[in-house]
């Protein structure tokens, strides 16, 4: 596949600004409800998420609006005019969708009651609201897919769009991953994986992270995940769609 | 870009309409709709739903439901395509669902805000639930493997998925449809969006309120005719059209001309080479909505006529979410090789705005393709024509 643009949204900013620096990025030290202990996530902070591009989604959740953002820069980056194109798809990818809203919606059942609970707040939670917001703002109207897994969820992606160009279903897809954190997800986290109390990554220790990565790509010869450069260090924080923002990276500082 | 049809070597069903092809088509002949009140969980909310009473509402602790029913569906394919070993067999998995990609245990959460901790049980259900993922470990299969959530049109996108897989050489045989339970979380949304009915549902008719939520699973297998050739079965259904497009219109309500319906058909047309005319009958999404039945038949009517043959099986399953495209894709390929389609539950007088009549009781077909559609909240639309050989 060839990459025409790429779009990244993570804890250390957005696009080639949050690569240009190697430099070790301490992530943010939380204050959490279910321990004393501060738990450290790469987290988005709201000033990154400021952008006159999502002026038109008030409603949407923060998910939809990392993911939102990294698929417009993608879009931006490769110069290519999209709007209105029924031969440009979306495939993104992600391992737990809107779960924030998702809890949100619980709380207003736990609250409220069965019948009392939000209809916007159920509209944002489904896995594939994010896309929506993007195919309606983008004006993209080939198909317009959110795919998930825990096993290599961006990887399915990546081989899915292969399938489509191949085929003649699209001449590009926006192709993408993110996940976003969130209390609930890093109590889960500190249950079922040994978290970095320091902050620092290693191949033994954990530090959860949020962010977004899309890629704008047609048919060509270009290795997607060969490309990544193998000694880069993943101060991203890792979720499951991490692949897709390491493969942002090394893109953005290669272009 | 007309290309090579794909056989369909097995199918599995189950819906509140029966558990398997042959009990649901019986169920559907007779014209019985199982439909009552949520009795799998407790709610205030007093809607009909169509449940599938014959599986227990919890299997093992933490395991989630919505595999239980897909498991069904997948065994059943699996019988009817004589696969018990997948030895030297490149096998894929796509499944769509709604539910099972969510952390929506409420059980969990509330304990978790209530007490700041709670037990894993669920999120490990969660974790070991992924549906593609979950039927690739219990089989023994490495191919690629993808949930698509995609919501209501998830189940038929998985099948789009799988023939770009089989096309791609990605794999030999996908195992594709999709699976959703009944659960609190989407009754809640939808009594909230004031899209639910009070009443058994009506696809089409002109006194139609709203939706029943269902639950249930569909299985295709699609193979290529290598593979075929090379495990010595053979099988008259294939799967030779699929279009899917977004409408970028709006987070939930149709584009009200159904464009990315309309360009969804045609794409799925011109894959399988076939006109608007050799389409047997439509089973359509038509969840008995406002807003869908008249968006759906209308672009129905626009590009078939008023002499095309409709219905909707949600009149006997319910709409069962990302399960929906597995479901009526099984409702449709069974109905193709048979001959016949049962009527389209619930409908009883015509909607002006539409001008559709969907066929009314027990009905003979003629022809060799059927199309299946789907229209999903978000904008996606997915059509899907299968075909039967000629005798």
């Amino acid at each position: 596949m060839k990459i025409l643009g790429t779009g990244l949204v993570c804890a250390r900013g957005r696009g080639k600004d949050a690569v240009s620096s190697r430099d070790w990025k301490s992530p943010t030290f939380l204050e959490v409800s279910f321990q004393d202990a501060p738990f450290p996530a790469y987290v988005i902070d709201a000033a990154t998420l400021k952008d006159p591009v999502l002026k038109g989604m008030r409603r949407a959740d923060r998910f939809s609006k990392i993911s939102t953002l990294a698929a417009c820069d993608a879009v931006a980056n490769s110069g290519v005019d999209i709007e209105g194109s029924d031969r440009v798809g979306i495939i993104f990818s992600t391992a737990f969708g809107p779960h924030n809203t998702t809890f949100k919606f619980q709380d207003d059942i736990i609250d409220y009651g069965d019948a009392g609970v939000s209809p916007t707040i159920f509209s944002n939670s489904v896995h594939n609201a994010a896309v929506s917001y993007i195919s309606r703002l983008l004006k993209i109207k080939g198909p317009t897919w959110t795919v998930t897994g825990f096993d290599q969820p961006f990887e399915q992606a990546v081989a899915l769009a292969e399938a489509w160009l191949a085929e003649g279903r699209c001449d590009k897809v926006l192709l993408g991953g993110g996940d976003e954190c969130g209390t609930v997800m890093e109590y889960i986290c500190s249950k079922k994986l040994p978290i970095a109390s320091d902050g620092k990554i290693t191949d033994k220790a954990f530090v959860p992270g949020e962010g977004a990565a899309f890629f704008m790509v047609e048919k060509g010869g270009f290795d997607l995940l060969g490309s990544a450069d193998e000694s880069w260090v993943p101060t991203f924080g890792n979720m499951l769609t991490g692949p897709a923002l390491c493969c942002a990276a090394a893109m953005l500082e290669n272009k | 870009m007309q290309s090579k049809a794909i056989a369909i070597s097995g199918m599995g069903v189950v819906s509140a309409a029966g558990v398997g092809v042959e009990a649901s088509l019986a169920s559907m002949e007779a014209g019985e709709r199982n439909v009552g009140p949520v009795s799998i969980f407790d709610s205030p909310i007093d809607l009909p739903v169509f449940e599938v009473k014959s599986l227990p509402p919890r299997s093992e602790a933490g395991k989630m439901r919505t595999l239980d029913l897909l498991e069904l569906a997948v065994d059943e394919a699996l019988a009817g395509a004589k696969l018990d070993s997948f030895e030297g067999l490149r096998v894929g998995v796509a499944m769509g669902t709604t539910v099972a990609c969510q952390l929506n245990d409420l059980g969990f959460y509330s304990t978790f805000r209530e007490k700041n901790e709670a037990p894993m049980d669920s999120v490990d259900g969660f974790l070991e639930g992924n549906l593609a993922e979950a039927i690739a470990k219990r089989l023994g299969v490495d191919g690629p493997k993808l949930v698509v959530a995609n919501a209501c049109s998830s189940g038929t996108d998985s099948i789009g998925a799988a023939l770009s897989w089989l096309k791609a050489g990605l794999c030999d045989i996908a195992i594709a449809g999709g699976s959703d339970e009944m659960n609190r979380i989407p009754l809640c949304g939808f009594n909230a969006l004031g899209v639910a009915s009070d009443q058994p549902c009506k696809p089409f008719s002109g006194d139609r309120t709203g939706l029943n939520l269902g639950e249930g699973a569909g299985v295709l297998i699609l193979e290529t005719a290598e593979s075929m050739e090379k495990r010595g079965v053979a099988s008259s259904l294939n799967v030779c059209g699929y279009g899917s497009y977004a409408d970028a219109y709006h987070l939930t309500a149709p584009h009200p001309e159904g464009e990315g319906l309309e360009r969804a058909i045609k794409t799925a047309l011109e894959q399988a080479g076939i006109s608007s005319d050799e389409i047997a009958f439509v089973n359509a999404h038509g969840t008995s909505t406002p807003d869908n039945d008249k968006v759906e038949g209308r672009t129905l009517l626009r590009l078939f006529g008023e002499q095309i043959k409709v219905l909707s099986t949600k009149g006997y399953t319910g709409h069962t979410l990302g399960g929906a495209g597995g479901i009526e894709a099984v409702f449709s390929a069974a109905a193709l090789s048979r001959g016949w389609i049962p009527g389209s539950a619930g409908f009883q007088t015509l909607d002006e705005e539409i001008g559709l009549v969907p066929t009314v009781g027990k009905t003979e077909i003629s022809g060799s393709y059927a199309l299946s559609t789907s229209l999903a909240f978000g904008g996606n639309n997915a059509a899907l024509i299968i075909g039967r050989d000629k005798a």
